[in-house]
């Protein structure tokens, strides 16, 4: 709880940021190596 | 400029437009006074929520299509948003225990708007499952449109269910009949998250669907 009485819940927000940034930039790299299926 | 290219620049874009939303939601909207920091969650959460049911809807329609037309071009789509609706939902369905834990004190609960959604994403992964899993074409886009068709049906489900059943989850504060209930600031950065998903989808899309092009023209 902060001075302010404002709950301290921000470490789940960074957690979620983070969480949410490596999915969505695997997928853009997994979108970016991938090559056309072998003949 | 080829497919892939133009879709690898909308995905850039797309991606610098998400750190703006990170840096627009942490450092220029205000910190809702109940739940602390872990409110901003909402600004990727509903998003990427918005940007599965796009795509499963997307997916749907694309059946529909493919079963009246019989032209691949349908099933082709329908194959590639089913895969980036699987990123999308991953991130909602990660996302949303984060903020349940603080706010509701528990990570999950059976509900049926959770439920609904977990389904979904189950169907998601289902429909690429019978992809792998047929080897014919004609019967491969046969099935998995239907299995399609099911995913848009699912969607006014899981929109209402917030209404039709008692839930934890609240219910919208955007997509409802009357005026969206939130403070100006908080909805501009929650509409910029919708304008950016929707451009990652159409940049993962049109990058999945020119790879699926090379596919189908070396097979």
């Amino acid at each position: 709880m902060w001075a302010d009485g404002t709950p301290a819940t921000g470490g789940y927000a960074v957690a979620a940021y983070v969480i949410a940034a490596a999915i969505l930039l695997t997928y853009t790299f997994m979108l970016y190596r991938r090559g056309p299926k072998a003949p | 400029m080829t497919l892939r290219s133009k879709g690898r620049w909308i995905n850039w874009f797309g991606l610098l437009l998400l750190a703006g939303v990170y840096v627009r939601a942490i450092a220029f909207t205000p910190v809702e006074a109940s739940q602390g920091g872990a409110q901003k969650i909402f600004y990727l959460h509903v998003p990427a929520a918005w940007s599965t049911m796009l795509a499963m809807g997307l997916v749907g329609l694309a059946s529909i299509l493919y079963l009246l037309m019989k032209d691949e071009r349908f099933d082709r789509f329908a194959a590639c948003s089913a895969e980036v609706g699987t990123a999308f939902a991953c991130v909602m369905l990660t996302t949303g225990p984060l903020w349940a834990r603080p706010v509701w004190g528990t990570w999950w609960t059976w509900d049926a708007r959770l439920t609904l959604t977990l389904f979904l994403f189950f169907l998601f992964v289902g429909y690429q499952l019978l992809r792998g899993a047929v080897a014919e074409p004609g019967a491969r886009a046969r099935y998995s449109a239907v299995l399609g068709i099911f995913g848009l049906l699912l969607l006014p489900f899981i929109h209402l269910s917030v209404y039709l059943f008692r839930t934890l989850h609240p219910q919208p504060i955007v997509l409802k009949p009357s005026a969206p209930s939130l403070p100006g600031a908080m909805l501009v950065t929650l509409l910029y998250g919708f304008a950016t998903f929707t451009v990652l989808y159409v940049g993962f899309v049109v990058q999945r669907y020119a790879i699926a092009t090379e596919d189908a023209h070396v097979g």
